[in-house]
């Protein structure tokens, strides 16, 4: 028996999250804030994210030199 | 060298936003780092796929703030996101396609299409959603 697809869970704004995503501090991705503290927190996270993925990307460029 | 460098002139009075921009910036500056690098073509396909998706994420954050705060010029604003977002997706499939180099022309580019952003319109909101969001 194949397992049923999970539902597809659109992701707000932030497009650095996956629908497949499990991560629960990324829960607060998976709606349209509709209070300013909830867009506070989204974007935040968000934030981190695209952070985190920029700081990858320039160790990619610039590998720190080991001695 | 950084390509553009954060100044307070860019500030929009909120700080989230502001992080936002300082984001989008120092894609661009990734951008420029990676061209000082003779960077691989992956890393810079991956910087090109980050400054989109990253200018997406940053006008749906701000539209979802002018729609609930109902600012007037939404419309104007949005279709000017729309018209960003298109530039930057055109001078991605441009380089993919080998129509265009990144060099310093479209570092210049890069950069005077967000100083536009910021400067010519998100500047314009500023005074607007920050009384809005003061009063909630």
């Amino acid at each position: 028996m194949t397992e049923a697809p999970k539902p597809s869970r659109p992701v707000f704004a932030c497009r650095f999250v996956g629908p497949d995503d499990e991560d629960p501090r990324n829960s607060i991705l998976f709606w349209e804030p509709k209070t300013i503290q909830e867009w506070v927190a989204s974007l935040n996270r968000c934030n981190e994210i695209v952070e985190s993925h920029l700081d990858d990307l320039e160790r990619s460029i610039a590998p720190i030199k080991r001695l | 060298m950084a390509a553009l460098e954060w100044s307070d002139e860019f500030s929009v009075g909120i700080d989230l936003i502001d992080k936002q921009h300082k984001l989008l910036i120092r894609a661009i500056n990734l951008l420029a780092m990676a061209v000082e690098h003779n960077s691989s073509r992956d890393i810079m396909k991956e910087i090109f796929r980050t400054l989109r998706d990253y200018t997406d994420t940053h006008f749906a954050y701000e539209e979802l703030l002018f729609d609930r705060f109902g600012y007037p010029d939404s419309v104007k604003h949005k279709l000017q996101h729309k018209n960003l977002l298109g530039q930057v997706i055109d001078l991605e499939q441009r380089w993919l396609a080998g129509d265009a180099e990144i060099g310093s022309e479209v570092l210049t580019f890069l950069v005077e299409w967000l100083r536009n952003h910021i400067l010519g319109s998100d500047k314009a909101y500023s005074a607007f959603l920050i009384t809005a969001l003061k009063n909630g």
